[in-house]
């Protein structure tokens, strides 16, 4: 991907975030003194500063941009960070259903492949002892309570 | 008072906890620094969640020999395959590799040893005899002070870091933002909260610190598997060791090496990964051979290694005294300190004087076990370069989950912790800066809560701030700085080619 559009990407998100937060302050808000946006002692006048600040840094980056000849392209093999990301995500849905321990056993056999290992020898050994050891570091000795599982 | 805290300082020692709490964070600091992909920030946010379960006296430690640890540990790949563990050790790899290269792995693992040693001994000398008459000082600033302090903290982050001021601005407003999400602290209105309850508390500061800084670190490594092969030296230990004399002839290197450490160390937003680059440079310029930099110099070894060593004792002087993180680490470990009830400020001196210098006692004590330690790790984590991927970052991964559900035991923390991995993962490969957006968390709510209480001591007028004398000459440096800054970006830019992550 270009480093300008990149740059223009990001430009649009930090405009899309601020202008959430502005909207956020001015409409949607409840609270006291939140009318009073001018006023420094508001409590919306921070975050309404941090999101004007947002805002002109956003416009600055895409100018930057604008004038910025030859800047690195932006490499993306995107495949391997997304299948990553696909995961993280299921784990985060599926731990408060099967639990904590399967989970991590459930992760612990479908990454590795994704990393480029693929030696069963390895990745089993590897995703019943890591999840073991991390629950009774957690459980056992600093008493965290982990979801509970279907097994566990 | 002052000799009161330091006998009790000196106290925490014949405590085994705490030295074997501080030791074992050493041992796993270097374990992780010398993992190429692990760095000493990932690290210390990873590990901070367990602290949170253990007394100050021991979390604390152990925390501070992680830091030193993974700072130190990153030399060892940098040296033995040429990559560096840790971004701080960058300038390490340059004459280590080609020290290795030609045989004398040893002797380059040695020095760096030794440079970090002294470094770092030397930087924790300057942190025990600085901080607490600066925080004697820093007593007397009053709300108007701390306001102008926070906002030059900012300007200063914002405007040194990455590649563009533009772009670390973007980062610290984004971090200002996020640090007003939840409830306001002062009249209880709900802030940027989109009615979600879990986010009245605000963003939970280290959930999203893995996410921002280990796990997008993990999605940007996984982009590189198979694309780089680790070619690993073989460093010999029966082939000579460092000797004294090339010690001796290194030592002015050292110490001005140290002393740029430590000066940079203190400054908020450069870290010891800048600090190696520049401690290497004038190494090179100062030297009566620069020619042999970069083709296997022992010097230019000792350089960079005291340069960023230096850096760990001395960031933890702003962090202690104004509550104001050097760096991205120190941000994580004001973050423990705070979990712990120990306020960063000028009132942790007065209030806990006798834990600070408990602290100062086991990072003296931890120096010299660096160099024990380091010995062995010389000796043998050569080959921990040799752990997968495929099994090294799925562990990690598991550990980040433990850890990040593990602060308050809530499931929303996760959804924290992935959105900050998206966030970092998008951030790394924008070229924006991540350590203000952090910083700047951080730094808001003690920035508002003075700017509130400067405006209600002068009945809402801006003058207040010029007429403090402390106050107004922060202005003006501040002012300073942000027409430099604006200077320097006006004109025309140069290509970039430090995208991180590409």
């Amino acid at each position: 991907m270009p480093a300008r559009l990149a740059d223009i990407l990001f430009c649009l998100l930090g405009l899309a975030t601020a202008s959430g937060a502005l909207i956020s302050l001015f409409g949607g808000a409840r609270g006291a003194g939140f009318e009073a946006l001018g006023d420094m002692t508001s409590p919306a006048f921070f975050p309404a500063i941090g999101a004007l600040a947002l805002m002109v840094a956003s416009v600055a980056i895409a100018i930057r941009s604008l004038f910025t000849t030859g800047a690195a392209a932006v490499s993306f093999s995107g495949l391997r960070p997304a299948l990553i990301l696909l995961a993280l995500l299921a784990m985060t849905l599926m731990v408060a259903q099967i639990g904590f321990l399967e989970t991590l056993f459930c992760a612990l056999l479908i990454l590795p492949p994704v990393f480029g290992l693929r030696d069963l020898r390895l990745i089993l050994p590897t995703a019943i002892i890591v999840p073991l050891a991390v629950q009774l570091l957690f459980e056992r000795l600093l008493l965290v309570r982990f979801p509970q599982g279907l097994v566990f | 008072m002052l000799l009161d805290a330091i006998q009790h300082g000196l106290s925490v020692l014949a405590n085994p906890l705490a030295v074997g709490a501080a030791l074992a964070g050493l041992a796993a600091g270097i374990v992780v620094g010398a993992l190429p992909g692990l760095t000493a920030t990932m690290a210390v946010a990873v590990l901070a969640p367990f602290t949170f379960f253990m007394d100050a006296t021991i979390g604390i430690p152990f925390l501070l020999g992680i830091y030193k640890g993974a700072i130190y540990g990153g030399s060892i790949p940098a040296i033995t395959i040429n990559t560096p563990g840790t971004a701080a050790a960058a300038a390490t790899a340059i004459d280590g590799a080609a020290l290795a290269r030609k045989g004398f792995g040893r002797k380059a693992l040695e020095m760096s040893l030794v440079a970090s040693v002294i470094a770092d001994l030397l930087a924790t000398l300057l942190l025990i005899f600085v901080a607490a008459p600066l925080a004697s000082v820093a007593i007397r600033f009053g709300s108007p002070d701390f306001t102008m302090l926070y906002l030059f903290a900012l300007v200063m982050i914002a405007g040194v870091t990455g590649s563009s001021a533009a772009k670390g601005a973007f980062a610290v407003a984004l971090g200002v933002l996020f640090a007003c999400v939840g409830l306001d602290p002062m009249s209880g209105a709900s802030r940027l909260t989109f009615g979600v309850i879990d986010l009245w508390g605000g963003i939970s500061l280290v959930p999203l610190l893995i996410g921002v800084f280990a796990l997008s670190e993990i999605l940007i490594q996984a982009e590189r598997v198979g694309r780089q092969r680790l070619a690993q030296v073989k460093v010999a230990m029966s082939a000579e060791g460092v000797t004294r004399a090339e010690v001796r002839a290194a030592m002015p290197t050292i110490l001005r090496s140290s002393g740029i450490g430590a000066f940079l160390g203190a400054l908020p937003g450069l870290g010891a990964e800048i600090s190696c680059w520049l401690a290497y440079g004038l190494a090179k310029r100062r030297s009566k051979n620069p020619d042999a930099y970069g083709k296997g110099s022992l010097e230019g070894v000792a350089a960079a290694e005291a340069g960023n060593n230096a850096v760990c004792p001395a960031a933890l002087i702003p962090m202690m005294v104004f509550g104001i993180p050097g760096d991205t680490i120190t941000a994580v470990l004001l973050g423990a300190f705070m979990a712990q009830g120990l306020l960063p400020g000028p009132l942790l001196f007065s209030q806990h004087g006798p834990v600070l210098y408990g602290f100062f006692a086991i990072l003296l004590v931890t120096n010299v076990m660096l160099l024990v330690f380091g010995l062995g790790a010389i000796r043998y984590l050569r080959h921990i370069t040799a752990i997968p991927p495929g099994i090294l970052y799925p562990s990690v991964i598991a550990l980040c989950f433990a850890g990040a559900f593990a602060v308050n035991n809530a499931v929303f923390d996760w959804w924290v912790m992935l959105g900050g991995a998206v966030l970092g993962y998008a951030m790394r490969k924008a070229a924006v800066p991540i350590p203000p957006l952090v910083i700047a968390m951080l730094l808001t709510p003690g920035l508002e809560s003075s700017l509130r209480q400067s405006l209600t001591l002068s009945d809402g007028s801006l003058l207040i701030f010029l007429t403090q004398p402390i106050a107004a000459s922060l202005l003006a440096i501040i002012a300073a700085i942000i027409s430099v800054i604006t200077w320097r970006n006006l004109s025309p830019p140069r290509p970039s080619t430090n995208r991180q992550g590409s």
